[in-house]
């Protein structure tokens, strides 16, 4: 009986653990002739702290904040430490000190998608259930 | 001016305020006035309460006083990818200082072709310590003052910004994390309503009465008869920053900064320089540690400085500043603070023995503070905090002209709007 429960509670432990991680999971996109494949955890971070500014090939990265309320808290505070009112005031500190203007701001996963189609340096990030072939998938690795 | 006239124009700046902040908050988005993906108009405008005992804090606070308003709105357009202009007018009211008079806070041409290079020309805030180039935006803050001891708001006209160039850029250290550097050549300008202006007309005034009243045979024949007016020119001012990311320890970051300067004053529009204030070093180490809903901030800096008016050494040797924050934010909105700041005149003379244009006292100021910080939305910020002082340093014999008490106090609550 005992036996039982545990196994009935960890089966819905995990279930519900799946569960939100499938539905908040999110996967960094840009324009599909975007010249990168993949990037490093630093790389992220440097870009949308607006450190990096160039690819590779020397044009300019766009980055497009997506505060779509499932991925974008997830992804700035796991990839830029960082909690959505401190990036905002990151960005609005560097804004009102005159050293750059604020990236480009969407909605949701679709906005984000749509712009990036039509920005060929466009990097943002959106739920990986709304992921289709419309844009690249970026790798981050370590 | 007499005080119901003052009364009634403290009334309207009041209602001024209040509808800028009821037309701002009609925008319903961060990125309202983003008129393209090049051109962006941002602002902000806040008002606030100060109240103090026993002393006047940057104003006539004793009585309480909402003459506490500062009002923003920059515009920016990116011709390229790598070129932008840009520029901010600033209005601010507080108290006699700084009144009715709107500036410019910044403005430049931003070219940077490469993340390790970049150059600025224009009017460019100053990068001293970790926050005076956002001096401005209290909003963005934990606390409404920045820590007096380095960010002294009575200096402000002087470290605000330069103008000139800059040379800066951001380059990786690998896995040890990034560094970013600003190196700059330039002047300042000081408005005419500048404590720094009134401190030295005071010099003058004091000096020149002085030498009046000497016997004709002791007179100092090179000082004016009677007092007109004093002008402050910039001379040579340069400096730098370097900023440290570490990678290794997540949150932490440290700084250096350093600034030389040289300032000319002109009493009654003379040809001939009446003084002279050399501010031969000025360095900010800088610490900041994020650690979950935790933050602690310390900075310590050394300004070396000569003065002189007329021929004479008003101040001579190093001030030495350091504080130590500590901001604790439980909720995502609500950020909690503790302050411990201190700041002497002369490193070398901490108890003020030398001192002869004041009680000792004038020779230090020890702060401590707490502040609350409640970000309502990403529109609205409201803040409060009150302060414990010993200690009458940083000018603030100039808004108390009948004497000074060591000990007193200050509170400040302020509502902002940005967007």
């Amino acid at each position: 009986m005992q036996k039982s429960t545990v196994l009935i509670v960890s089966f819905l432990l995990l279930l519900t653990t799946c569960l939100v991680a499938s539905g908040k999971e999110y996967v960094l996109v840009c324009h599909k002739e975007c010249p990168v494949d993949q990037l490093t955890h630093r790389e992220v971070e440097r870009i949308f702290l607006g450190k990096m500014r160039k690819w590779p090939d020397g044009s300019g990265i766009e980055i497009v904040v997506n505060s779509n309320e499932e991925v974008h808290a997830l992804f700035t505070r796991d990839m830029l430490n960082k909690s959505p009112s401190q990036f905002s005031n990151y960005w609005r500190r560097i804004l009102f000190s005159g050293k750059n203007i604020l990236p480009v701001n969407v909605k949701s996963d679709v906005d984000a998608q749509s712009y990036l189609l039509e920005h060929t340096n466009a990097l943002s990030y959106i739920n990986v259930t709304n992921l289709n072939s419309t844009v690249k998938k970026i790798l981050v690795v370590e | 001016m007499l005080k119901k006239e003052k009364c009634r124009i403290g009334m309207q700046r009041l209602i001024f305020s209040a509808c800028l902040l009821c037309m701002l908050a009609s925008h319903s988005s961060l990125w309202a006035l983003d008129l393209t993906e090049s051109f962006q108009i941002h602002g902000f405008t806040s008002q606030g309460y100060l109240n103090s005992s026993k002393n006047n804090f940057l104003s006539d606070s004793r009585g309480g006083t909402f003459e506490f308003t500062d009002v923003g709105l920059n515009a920016n357009l990116s011709l390229h990818e790598e070129l932008r202009i840009g520029g901010q007018l600033f209005y601010r009211n507080l108290g006699n200082y700084s009144e009715d008079q709107i500036s410019i806070d910044w403005a430049m041409i931003d070219y940077q072709p490469f993340d390790f290079f970049g150059l600025k020309i224009g009017k460019v805030k100053m990068p001293i310590g970790l926050y005076n180039e956002n001096r401005d935006s209290d909003f963005l803050q934990p606390m409404i003052f920045l820590p007096q001891s380095i960010y002294d708001e009575t200096r402000r006209d002087t470290y605000l910004a330069y103008l000139g160039a800059g040379m800066y850029g951001n380059f990786t250290m690998g896995s040890s994390g990034d560094c970013s550097y600003h190196l700059f050549l330039g002047e300042t300008d000081f408005p005419s309503d500048s404590v720094q202006l009134a401190s030295l007309e005071d010099s003058a005034i004091s000096q020149i009465i002085r030498n009046n009243t000497l016997p004709p045979n002791k007179q100092d024949p090179a000082l004016p008869e009677f007092f007109d007016s004093v002008e402050r020119k910039s001379d040579t001012l340069y400096g730098g920053a370097l900023l440290y990311d570490s990678a290794v320890i997540r949150g932490l970051r440290l700084g250096a900064s350093f600034l030389h300067a040289e300032f000319k004053t002109y009493v009654n529009d003379s040809a001939v320089q009446s003084g002279e204030t050399t501010i031969h070093g000025k360095f900010v180490l800088s610490a900041e540690y994020s650690w979950r809903n935790l933050v602690f901030v310390s900075e310590y800096n050394e300004t070396d400085r000569t003065a002189t008016m007329f021929g004479k050494v008003s101040l001579d040797g190093p001030t030495q500043a350091w504080y130590g924050m500590i901001n604790y934010t439980p909720f995502e909105s609500w950020t909690f603070s503790v302050l411990y700041d201190e700041f002497y005149l002369l490193k070398h003379d901490k108890d003020g023995l030398s001192r002869l244009q004041g009680p000792p006292y004038t020779a230090w100021r020890k702060d401590f503070g707490i502040g609350v910080r409640w970000e309502i939305n990403d529109f609205w910020v409201a803040k409060a905090e009150y302060h414990w002082i010993d200690g009458a340093a940083m000018k603030m014999a100039h808004f108390n002209p009948d004497g000074l008490a060591r000990y007193w106090s200050y509170g400040a609550a302020r509502i902002s709007f940005a967007f």
